[in-house]
Parts: structure tokens; C-alpha cells; sequence
């Protein structure tokens, strides 16, 4: 079990696994998103390679109202 | 008449934003009935159940005009370099509305971290409309790390105050004369963005003052007007202001007047 913030929230995962897996099992589909790992950005194309690994803070945000 | 802002040729001078309106159907019209052809967004977290941003996204996309995202709520560049690239990967562009906040209070670009974004993002192949002071400095200083346009605000974000500084408005406009300038934020009336056209400015970008007027959709209409009127009086070159009044009506032959 490895303890992560997803969005600011604590969360959990089993154990380390790639980032796509992670995202199909939060239910993210193939929405509208984009994902930033510790404050880095992370490609779509790099989500099979990159591993979420315990104490990392994932951000995923999609458009909303802005000024 | 056309213009040419990043890398596009554009027939408003409004760019529009799309927050705060009582509703999403009057946020389309709104924005609609404005004319602008640059409508800003912003990327924010949203979890599955929510439904991840996709329905006002669509309302946006339904619009069919440049989409300028912007990094609203960075404090540092680090935080702003990342939110411009995950914008460019959900939206398929390089512009970026750079905002680095460096006070809560009044909402003021934090100058350092600005330039330090500015100059990663633009290296990075972005096209960079950096939120700014009028300060000319660091105005000089965003062109010179590659920003193509600057947008310095009229006053704090949200106040509706219009030019509080329209001497340093004028000086950036004198001493910038080649860098498209659009002033971004504290606009609160379609007078304010006469005033700043009628400056020189290129453009203006606002939100507050059409989404929280009473009649949002009418209100866009109003800027529509005020700008394009504004862009007509800079080009019409305006009369010099003088501290003596002149009558316009000729005095000769005016009636009632004899020799003393």
C-alpha cells in the first residue's frame, strides 16, 4: 500500500503502478484532462511509463471558467 | 479592419472572458453578442463524478473562437510553466494568459517569477500574453525574453476601476511603440475601454464587467462599441487639449457687438 494526495486529498494504491492504470481505476477516462506528477507536467503519451510512487502529490485538472 | 495578435489575424479588439456569468446560457450570449474572437479559460482540478469540465467545455467549443488559457492562481513560475503545458495539451495552442500572482490582496503579478515563466514558456515555443504591472521596466523586460504582446492591467482584477494610472498606460504606449499592448483587467465600464483604445492601446481583455452587470449580454455590446469607438478616435487623431477655451463659432460678424 503506498499513501498519495490525488488533488490535494489523501489517497491510497495498492502499490506503485503506471499512471494510466492509476487514472482507469479513479475512473478517468479518456476525458478531457491533463496530469501534472509533484508540479511536473506529464505528457499523455509518457502515462504508460510514468510510475506513481508513494508520497506523490498527482494533479489532474480539466477547463473550466476562467477571466 | 484586421489585426494581427500571435500568430492570428483577428477582426475584435475585445477579448472576452468566460467566468462569473449568472448562467451558462447567457455566458454563450454574452459572449456571442460581444464579437470577441479570443474568449479565456482556465484548467482547474475536477474529479470523474463531476464530469471533469466537459459540459462547459463544450459550451466553449460550441463558440468556435481562439481559446487563451490562462495559469489564474499561480504564485510562482514553477506552478505557471506547468499549467501552460498541461493547457497546451487539452487545448491545442501555444498561447498562454500568463498570471503569476505575488499578492492575495490586490492581485498583483509578482514581477520576478513573471519574467523567470516568461522566459522558459516562450523558449518552449509558447506564445506568451504575460498579466502585468504597467511598470515600463518590466514591461522592456517581457519583450526582451521573447514576449510578443503585453497586457498590463488598468487596475486590480475584479474592481471595475478603470485606468487608475493612465499616465503609465501613455508612457508604455509611447515607449513601446511596435509591441501590441492590451490592457487586462480592472475595466469596470465601456468608458474605461474607450479611454484605454483611445490611448493607443491594441486591445482590451475583460470579464467581470460584462459577467456581473446587471444585463451581461447587453453590457457586451456596450464594450463592443466603446472599443471599437476608441479604436476609431486613436486613428482620427485627436485634438491637442488646451487650457484656454477658443470658440468654435466664428466671432466675426457677430451680431449686437458695435465699436466702443
Amino acid at each position: 500500500m503506498i499513501n498519495i494526495f490525488l488533488n490535494g486529498e489523501s489517497n491510497t494504491l495498492n502499490k506503485s503502478e503506471a499512471l494510466d492504470i492509476a487514472l482507469t481505476e479513479w475512473g478517468y477516462q479518456d476525458g478531457c484532462y491533463a496530469v501534472a506528477v509533484n508540479e511536473t507536467f506529464v505528457p499523455r503519451s509518457q502515462y504508460p511509463q510514468q510510475l506513481i510512487n508513494d508520497g506523490d502529490r498527482i494533479d489532474i485538472v480539466s477547463p473550466l471558467e476562467g477571466g | 479592419m484586421s489585426w494581427q495578435i500571435g500568430g492570428k489575424t483577428l477582426n475584435s479588439r475585445l477579448f472576452i472572458g468566460s467566468a462569473l456569468y449568472p448562467s451558462p446560457a447567457i455566458m454563450q450570449q454574452a459572449i456571442r453578442t460581444s464579437g470577441a474572437e479570443v474568449v479565456t479559460v482556465s484548467l482547474r482540478r475536477q474529479n470523474p463524478s463531476e464530469g471533469g469540465g466537459t459540459s462547459f467545455w463544450q459550451l466553449i467549443k460550441e463558440l468556435q473562437l481562439n481559446i487563451l488559457p490562462n495559469t489564474a492562481g499561480c504564485h510562482s513560475a514553477k506552478e505557471a510553466i506547468t499549467t501552460a503545458q498541461m493547457a497546451r495539451e487539452i487545448f491545442d495552442t501555444n498561447w498562454i494568459k500568463l498570471e503569476v500572482i505575488g499578492d492575495d490582496y490586490n492581485l498583483q503579478p509578482e514581477p520576478f517569477q513573471l519574467l523567470e515563466a516568461a522566459e522558459k514558456l516562450a523558449k518552449d515555443g509558447f506564445e506568451v500574453f504575460p498579466y502585468c504591472t504597467d511598470d515600463l521596466v518590466l514591461c522592456q523586460r517581457l519583450r526582451d525574453v521573447g514576449c510578443n504582446v503585453l497586457m498590463p492591467w488598468a487596475a486590480p482584477i475584479g474592481t471595475g476601476k478603470g485606468l487608475i494610472n493612465p499616465y503609465a498606460l501613455t508612457t508604455l504606449r509611447e515607449r513601446l511603440p511596435d509591441m501590441p499592448l492590451i490592457v487586462d483587467a480592472g475595466i469596470g465600464l465601456p468608458s474605461h475601454a474607450c479611454q484605454a483604445m483611445e490611448l493607443g492601446f491594441d486591445g482590451v481583455l475583460l470579464n467581470s464587467a460584462v459577467a456581473q452587470a446587471g444585463d451581461p449580454v447587453n453590457m457586451a455590446s456596450a464594450f463592443a462599441s466603446a472599443i471599437d469607438a476608441g479604436r476609431h478616435a486613436y486613428l482620427a487623431s485627436p485634438m491637442p487639449e488646451k487650457n484656454i477655451a477658443a470658440p468654435s463659432t466664428p466671432t466675426l460678424g457677430t451680431p449686437f457687438w458695435h465699436q466702443e
